[in-house]
């Protein structure tokens, strides 16, 4: 069990992968994850939301005394 | 356009903050929900900029921070008291005022595709989580934390993480606007 649910995340990489590969090829049709990160750090709300997403995940990876 | 942006963080946050409370963690919980509090205090303020100190420092502070973070073991002291000091950097990071990028057919379907990749893999773990908490197998049903967590223990694999964790932070923190 513990496999097949692993194997469910590793479905959603090769998903993320295959859109970032056709928004390379076609980039008229999905635009690059990059570029949708740039516009959306122009926008203050957005940019303080993941800038705490970004510092949540160190805080619950790496120093957070809770253990996971 | 604000509206709507405020509303959809203010949701996924308060979900997010919700959900740390129902797995254990209040004080990951009340961090969400802090954040709800500041992004509510910058939308009905409009408040422009955080003008705390120099690019520079505050690149040298950051970078030095993190370099320390990637020699400290995970969980304990020196490594809490590493990451709470980037959390000023969160005030920095929103200096400027924001600009409208126009909403064109591209953008939105690419944010659609994105965003629902994200929610799915959000529900998957969700679910995993709380299937596992019922059963009481968590082992069987492991969250991506779960996973990763392991690796962090390791010397090497926890250089990579802060390395990739920290190039996304800069890149999210001193990112320029685009026009």
């Amino acid at each position: 069990m513990h496999l097949s649910t692993s194997f469910g995340y590793v479905i959603a990489i090769v998903i993320g992968l295959l859109i970032n590969e056709y928004s390379r090829q076609r980039p008229t049709r999905i635009i690059r994850l990059g570029q949708i990160f740039q516009i959306g750090l122009s926008h203050q709300l957005t940019r303080f939301s993941l800038v705490f997403i970004w510092w949540w995940l160190g805080w619950h990876f790496l120093g957070s005394l809770q253990p996971i | 356009m604000r509206n709507r942006e405020f509303l959809i963080w203010a949701l996924v946050f308060a979900i997010a903050g919700i959900f740390q409370v129902y797995r254990g963690a209040p004080l990951d919980g009340s961090f969400f929900l802090i954040a709800v509090a500041i992004m509510s205090l910058i939308h009905v303020s409009d408040v422009q900029a955080f003008p705390i100190a120099r690019g520079y420092f505050i690149k040298l502070y950051f970078l030095g921070d993190v370099i320390a973070l990637a020699c400290f073991k995970i969980h304990t002291k020196p490594s809490l008291i590493a990451i709470l000091l980037l959390l000023p950097l969160i005030l920095f990071a929103m200096r400027g005022r924001g600009l409208s990028a126009a909403v064109v057919a591209p953008l939105t379907r690419s944010i659609g595709v994105w965003v629902a990749l994200a929610v799915t893999v959000a529900f998957y773990e969700m679910l995993s989580y709380i299937v596992g908490d019922v059963t009481n197998r968590p082992y069987h049903y492991p969250t991506i934390s779960m996973l990763v967590d392991p690796m962090l223990h390791n010397v090497g694999g926890r250089i990579f993480f802060v390395a990739c964790w920290t190039l996304i932070g800069y890149k999210f923190i001193f990112q320029k606007q685009v026009h």
